[in-house]
């Protein structure tokens, strides 16, 4: 009898040596792992994908960008009543770790880099890909949307960390200067030059080009003030290969609906489009539609977050068109009040209500007014980032400031001003004619050009840098003529935003605030 | 997957063989010729008459016992020279020699002390006295008395070390803490019911437990090894007794209702609102006018509150013999919740049996529990106090005809409750099924082995829709949104174990080796429409209904865990004891070179007063004991230790704009992923005195977790998405000091006991991780050699009351002090300019607070007289800061909200020059930041959590209608709060382990008054 019981307790401990150790073999059947992917060609290609879809975040031009770059800058204002988000425009920083005025920009543009970095670390690795061609081309464009996001970094902080590769949690942001970070851009552009094509098929319209590449790269050079290097890259445009991909479109407009999108004045663009509703997460519903006129619209229709400010309007009445008419950017880029009047051919509704929004003057830009009576967070409109106009007006300014004729500086203002839709004499015909008398005031005639025709385009901000306004109490006074936000404005201080608070605290010390915060 | 599956298939399998067969052959055993044997028979009783079910065993053939029957009888076959040991929960266990004798009376005394108490220690259990360890007993009968729906929430003061934040959420839990935060992510202590690995929140019916047991320090929990380092808390449910079917009645019903701010009105309101306008309008920083106020009146706390109804009626059948018991008991909750749109409701069902034969016996337990949860879609106190009065509840002119705010006329971005709770519905509905069967087999009188198969499914049912409409101003359209998930957990456990029993002379030893599986797996299947049809007065929500914008989502998680345990106890002769215990863990959450891990502890105690030389007559026990240990935890997810890549990114391309699919990294992790471990020693004594009149338990423990794993915040330039990736992250040390005491007398005919403990926990900091030396969230900072989340803020120094007081605001080099770039005005808040540079910025904060408390305090009474029962239990914690956002929400004057009214000379500058609050002013935070120690106040509070009156009638009253007992009785809960606390309630649950001090406007606890019945038939 006693056997059995022997028996039984070698069989139990038997039984209880018998769970195996694979059991805690669990594979996740979610996910692939970083280990098995970036092996193919389709990988690098899936990674450089998911790096463009960083443009479809709230803290890009898709949403809250404007409220820095147009809103910030002397164009638009805010009296939203959600204060802290007007006051970030009125230059009350009290919160250094405000989310949606600071730190999600920081973060988003961060999360663009960390992405192209993969893919510069992982595509070069790779030796399946069909052709060198098309290796070099996913690289290009990571090269290029790296420059991209560390060129708004450079623009809204004036410094940030320089972050090369996938990083871990270890890595502890360190001060690079803002000449640390144009040299990054400068390299990421020249790069994504040679390696990018010059054309995509169209079935990959959208995707960054030589031209993107070239344009972006002198504007980093003239923010710099290196005039003759960004001339020279702007050249191309001009009588390179690239004055037979791009030009100006006969009609304004078409650069902010989505009916004609893609066209040739489009040199960057973000697609976007209203097929996905949903949140802006990481998952395959997520948004990819224009968020901006849904806070830009008239209250009852949006939230009316940002206005335009009304020298706009008076800026454009002060030169009437070929035909006599006022000039219909106006038309395009502002609505208000009297607008039926100025413009009878026009639909007078808005949104197709009629006007009972006082003095207010609102951004009618990329507004879907244009084909529906209402706003959403899912507009279908391409943004613009760069487009064949502004490429225009940069290169007289390049000429100008290089010391080049004005009268030939004056003919790439021309172009713009005589688009058909447009329809302006030319400069020396207009009553702005005194402009051509001088290189000052050509220049200063040249940034209200540049406002008229790019206002609310997220260019005004680094123009405003760029020529200088920021730095003196004389621009100052200027731009407190137009918007009395800049009474706020500190010299030395607000030229850039203070860099979030909650980076700072954790870096010990080795990422500082910005100076005088 | 399906590898697992079926290994854990055969291994069962295996295992119900082994029972099988050995269940055959044993009887074949137990029918064979013993030594001479005689049956003996007799009454167990106390001093008021025979006792039920107290058990009566042979002393050394432990599977030789019985219970009594209905009459305190028992019977029994023993040899004649046998020693009899007869015990009952309660009272003091005897053992009483036959000598020959055929008729053995007993008569128990009752124990006060309750020394021989039988303490669930896992894998085992060990008579209270013999304990090594630190290990709460909680009293069941005080549990009851709270009336609470949940055991954490019922928790709170009963066992020392234990600390436990209620919510008055309907369906919400209370959230337990064990001897401090030993880690800073998950600080649940590991719940095993009835031998299963499971938990037990508002799905579990407090009414089935007949014990509860806190494992508090590493010797008592290590044979939970990895598991155990935030503590165990053992429940053990109700079995059936011996004797005829016992019906048990419980029926409560308890009003509930909300503490509540002390809002303005309208008018009170509007008089505020102007003055706080005209400021920022004469300071220039408000452009525009005044608001051009509605005319209405609207009190949002009438609105949202409510006295909720409480219903908890309970049937319990239970019965047994000895060769069996059976339970089953039923149960219905409801809450209708104290806000508008919170209630929850939960069925339950229970079956416990347990059978015998001869050297086999086997048990189970099947419980079946359906809950029901509306959750507040909106944080409703925020809301009350943020929604301006002057705001209607409804309103047609808005889509969907809810009231909210409006730009000219009452400027504010406040959610309307009611309009959110209407419009937006979401109902949570859950099925759990938790089981377990066990099967034990006596090979030798000495040898056990047992088999214990433990399953937990939860299905959850989570529903929302959404109805066209808006709650607060500047919403964007939404169209009517439907969504349904179904999560499916299940969750199976495995365990053999050995059981060693032998006394050799004086020396006693125990030992129990096991192995045991435990195997999760959670699916998670939902999908979302847009645009559902509205028609005939009625939203279609089916989700084929929807016409837009189909999604559907769908993920799994699985992880397993092997575990091997043994445990050896030595005692001799009742003076010395030591105890080993051993637990290998592997888990498939880290990586093949970090998986396996080893937790061993050691415990020693010794019982001086049996030694022959202790002599003190007023001592009747003493014991003292010290132990060491290494405790483990990897609650982390299934594989945060690989680096994975999303592949359902997309971005659009193409001129007809496709949507394209991309994939990358998007949450950053940290390969090398370890076990957190946690050293502690315990050292304690437990004594009585004065004729077991008092129990005194104390316990000093210091404690070391290394390789902390939590989701510290790592930089945003990393470009990491998705919430910060898990690392071994710090090291942090716990020490604290419990005190527990118990005085039971008897005055004339009141019997009456006195309780009291003192729990006190400090942390200490003493690495961080990613070679941080400070940690900084928004307003605390946690540095090495400090505490967590301390408060880090500006200080204030008053307020600039005269003109002197502006031009000496300077820094000591004489450079005038700018706030916001400006200079201050009369009525100012005065910060102080820490680094003395002139500018009042994040650099000028400094420590001003700590969230910890240096104790708690609880005390419970309970007296008895005639027929007569009373019960009281307060709680308290004293010394910690609190961060009343709550407060500053209702002094917000830079924005808009309601305010809370201002008290007797404390009104803004403006109205009282002599009032400590400073001048309000629209659109401008000078006054108001969030950073500034304004909002900190003191958090001690001492409240009586519980108070109760009770009447049980007279058994030759009730037996006429066959009712055996009837109770009835009346109590209070949180009726009295004592503290300085502005805020609603200084009881309040923040997860945040940085910040756990600052209450967000928490649901507070509801004050309630509840009435009961307990019968027994």
């Amino acid at each position: 009898m006693k056997r059995i019981n022997y028996i039984f307790v070698v069989l139990a401990l038997f039984l209880m040596s018998a769970c195996s150790g694979s059991l805690l073999e669990i594979e996740n059947p979610n996910e692939p792992t970083v280990s098995t992917f970036w092996k193919s060609e389709d990988d690098a290609q899936k990674g450089i994908n998911a790096a463009y879809s960083m443009l479809y975040k709230e803290g890009t031009w898709m949403r809250w960008l404007s409220f820095r770059y147009d809103l910030g800058g002397d164009e638009g204002w805010s009296n939203s009543p959600w204060n802290e988000l007007a006051e970030w425009t009125h230059f009350n920083y009290v919160n250094y770790n405000f989310w949606e005025g600071n730190n999600l920009h920081w973060e988003t543009f961060y999360v663009g880099i960390f992405r192209a970095n993969q893919v510069l670390k992982y595509a070069p690795e790779i030796t399946s890909f069909s052709s060198p061609e098309r290796q070099k081309q996913v690289i290009g464009q990571a090269e290029f949307l790296r420059a991209l996001w560390y060129f708004q970094i450079v623009t809204l902080w004036e410094k940030g960390t320089l972050n090369l590769e996938p990083q871990d949690g270890n890595y502890i942001p360190s001060d690079a200067s803002e000449t640390q970070l144009w040299n990054q851009i400068e390299t990421d552009l020249k790069d994504a030059i040679a390696n990018l094509p010059e054309t995509w098929d169209a079935a990959n319209t959208g995707r960054a080009t030589v031209g993107a590449a070239k344009a972006l790269l002198a504007k980093a050079y003239m923010q710099q003030h290196k005039y003759a290097e960004a001339k020279t890259e702007l050249q191309w445009f001009i009588d390179g290969k690239g004055s037979s991909l791009y030009g100006l479109v006969d009609e304004y407009v078409d650069n902010f609906t989505h009916y004609n999108e893609n066209n040739k004045e489009g040199i960057f663009e973000i697609q976007f489009d209203d097929k996905n509703k949903g949140n802006t997460d990481n998952n395959a519903s997520m948004a990819t539609g224009f968020q901006r006129t849904q806070f830009y619209a008239p209250g009852g229709i949006g939230w009316a977050d940002g206005k335009a400010r009304a020298w706009l309007i008076d800026e454009y009445k002060k030169e009437k068109r070929v035909d006599g008419k006022i000039d219909t950017r106006l038309l395009n880029n502002v609505t208000y009040k009297d607008f039926p009047a100025d413009f009878p051919d026009s639909d007078p509704k808005v949104y197709g209500r009629d006007w009972n929004w006082g003095d207010d003057c609102f951004i009618r830009k990329y507004s879907t007014n244009y084909f529906r009576n209402f706003e959403d967070y899912f507009a279908p409109n391409n943004f613009r980032i760069i487009r064949y106009a502004d490429i225009l007006l940069l290169y007289a300014e390049c000429i100008a400031e290089t010391g080049g004729s004005i009268t030939d500086a004056a003919v790439y203002v021309d172009k713009v001003r005589q688009r058909p839709s447009t329809n302006l004499a030319k400069l020396a015909d207009s009553p702005f004619k005194d402009c051509l008398t001088s290189k000052d005031k050509f220049l200063k005639r040249l940034q209200m050009e540049r406002s008229l025709e790019l206002c609310f385009e997220g260019v005004r901000w680094m123009d405003l840098k760029r020529w200088g306004l920021l730095d003196n109490a004389e621009g100052i006074n200027e731009l407190k003529a137009r918007d009395a936000d800049f009474n706020n404005f500190v010299i030395g201080k607000h030229k850039r935003l203070p860099i979030p608070q909650i980076e700072v605290d954790n870096s010990a010390g080795a990422l500082t605030q910005n100076p005088n915060y | 997957m399906k590898r697992q599956v079926s290994e854990f298939t055969s291994a069962m399998f295996l295992s119900v063989l082994l029972l099988l067969v050995g269940g055959w052959a044993l009887p074949l055993r137990a029918a064979t010729p013993q030594d001479a044997k005689m049956a003996i028979t007799g009454i167990v009783r106390d001093t008021d008459g025979p006792i039920i079910g107290a058990s009566v065993v042979e002393k050394g053939t432990p599977s030789n016992g019985t219970a009594t029957d209905m009459n305190g009888k028992y019977s029994l076959r023993v040899s004649a020279n046998a020693t009899l040991i007869i015990s009952y929960l309660g009272y003091a266990t005897q053992e009483v020699a036959v000598n020959g004798r055929t008729a053995v009376d007993i008569t128990l005394i009752e124990s006060n002390e309750r020394l021989d108490e039988v303490v669930v220690i896992g894998y085992g259990s060990v008579k209270k006295k013999d304990l090594t360890g630190a290990v709460s007993v909680v009293s069941t009968d005080n549990l009851a008395k709270t009336g609470g729906s949940t055991i954490a929430s019922s928790l709170q003061g009963l066992a020392t070390g234990v600390n436990v934040r209620n919510t008055g959420v309907a369906g919400g839990d209370g959230k337990i803490e064990i001897r401090g935060l030993g880690n800073l992510s998950n600080n649940d202590p590991l719940w095993v019911v009835d031998g299963m690995i499971t938990s037990a929140g508002s799905d579990f019916n407090p009414n089935d437990i007949e014990s509860i047991q806190v494992l508090k320090d590493a010797s008592a929990a290590a044979i939970y090894g990895s598991r155990a380092a935030n503590g165990v808390i053992i429940v053990t449910t109700k079995k059936g007794k011996k004797g005829p079917l016992a019906v048990d009645v419980s029926v409560r019903e308890s009003w509930e209702w909300s503490p509540r701010y002390n809002l303005m009105n309208a008018s009170e309101y509007k008089k505020y609102n102007d003055m706080a306008y005209d400021e920022g309008i004469k300071d220039g920083v408000w452009g525009g006018s005044k608001q051009d106020h509605w005319n209405n009146d609207t009190d949002w706390q009438d609105v949202v509150m409510k006295t909720a109804l409480v219903q908890d009626y309970n049937v319990t059948l239970s019965g047994g013999s000895e060769f069996g018991n059976y339970l089953v008991s039923g149960g219905y909750y409801k809450n209708e919740g104290i806000i508008y749109g919170n209630s929850f409701d939960r069925y339950s069902f229970r079956v416990n049996t347990e059978g015998k034969k001869g050297r086999f016996s086997f048990g189970e337990t099947f419980n079946f529990n359906q809950t029901s949860q509306d959750r507040t879609q909106t944080s409703s106190y925020i809301d009350m106090v943020r929604m301006l009065p002057t705001i209607p509840v409804y309103d047609d002119r808005n889509l969907g005809g809810y009231g909210y705010g409006s730009k000219q006329n009452a400027r504010t971005f406040a959610t309307n409750p009611i309009a959110r709770e209407d419009i937006e519905q979401s109902n949570t509905t859950v099925y759990r099924l938790r089981g377990s069967v066990w099967g034990e087999l006596q090979l030798f009188d000495f040898l056990k082995y047992k088999i214990n198969g433990g399953v937990d499914y939860i299905f959850d049912d989570y529903r929302y829709f959404r109805k066209e409409g808006n709650w607060t101003l500047n919403q964007e359209y939404r169209d009517p949104t439907g969504q349904k998930q179904h999560i499916k957990t299940t969750n199976e456990l495995m365990e053999n174990t050995l059981d060693f029993n032998k006394d050799f002379g004086k020396h006693h030893v125990d030992a129990v080796v096991g192995l045991t599986y435990q195997h999760y797996f959670r699916e998670t299947v939902g999908g979302q429409r847009l645009k559902f049809p509205f028609l005939g007065g009625n939203y279609f929500t089916v989700l084929d209904a929807g016409q837009e914008s189909q999604t559907n989502y769908n993920t799994i998680r699985e992880s397993a865990l092997i575990s091997y345990l043994g445990r050896a106890n030595y005692t001799y002769d009742n003076k010395y004891y030591l105890t080993l215990t051993f637990r290998r863990d592997g888990t498939s959450k880290l990586s093949l070179e970090n998986r396996w891990e080893n937790y061993p502890s050691i415990s020693a105690a010794w019982r001086i007063s049996q030694e022959s030389f202790f002599n003190v007559s007023w001592i009747d026990d003493l014991k003292i004991r010290a132990n060491y240990g290494v405790l483990g935890n990897a609650a982390i997810d299934e594989w945060d230790y690989i680096g994975t890549v999303n592949p359902s990114i997309v971005t659009v391309f193409g001129s007809s704009q496709n949507i394209v699919n991309g994939a990358t990294q998007v949450k950053l992790n940290n390969n090398n992923l370890r076990w957190e471990k946690t050293k502690q020693t315990n050292i304690g004594f437990d004594a009585s005195f004065l004729s077991q009149r008092l129990a005194v338990t104390a316990e000093y423990y210091r404690s070391q977790t290394e390789d902390v794993l939590t989701p510290m915040q790592i930089s945003m330039t990393t470009g990491n998405q998705g919430g910060a990736p898990r690392v071994n992250a710090a090291n942090i040390e716990n020490s604290g000091f419990e005190l527990s005491a118990n005085w039971n007398d008897k005055i004339e005919k009141v019997t009456y006991s006195v309780g009291a403990g003192l729990t006190t926990v400090s942390n200490k900091i003493k690495d961080l991780g990613y070679g941080k030396t400070e940690y900084y969230t928004g307003q605390t900072v946690s540095r090495i050699g400090y505490a967590l989340g301390e408060y880090y803020l500006l200080k204030t120094d008053g307020l600039f009351r005269s003109q002197a007081d502006i031009d000496n605001y300077k820094t000591s080099a004489g450079v005038p002090i700018l706030i916001d770039g400006k200079r201050p005005q009369l009525g100012d808040v005065r910060y102080v300019d820490t680094d003395d540079n002139g500018i009042i910025n994040p650099n000028d904060r400094q420590i001003v607070g700590s969230p910890w408390a240096d104790f708690t305090l609880s005390l419970n009474v309970n007296a008895a007289w005639n027929n007569f029962d009373f019960y009281m239990m307060w709680y308290g914690q004293f010394g910690n800061d609190v961060l009343n956002s709550g407060m500053r929400q209702g002094r917000l004057f830079a924005d808009n909200s309601n305010y809370i009214r201002f008290e007797k000379g404390h009104e803004p500058y403006q109205e009282n020059p002599n009032s400590d609050f400073p001048r309000i002013i629209y659109n401008d935070t000078r006054n108001t930041r969030g950073d500034m120690d304004m909002w900190l106040e003191k958090g001690s509070y001492f409240k009586m959590k519980t108070i109760q009156v009770g009447y049980t009638f007279h058994k030759n009253l009730l037996s006429r209608f066959g009712v055996n007992s009837l109770r009835a009785y009346v109590s209070g809960n949180n009726l009295i709060t004592l503290t300085k606390y502005k805020g609603l309630d200084p009881d309040f649950q923040n997860t945040d382990i940085w910040d756990r001090g600052t209450d967000n406007m928490a649901f507070p606890n509801p004050y309630s008054v509840m009435f009961g019945l307990q019968v027994n038939f």
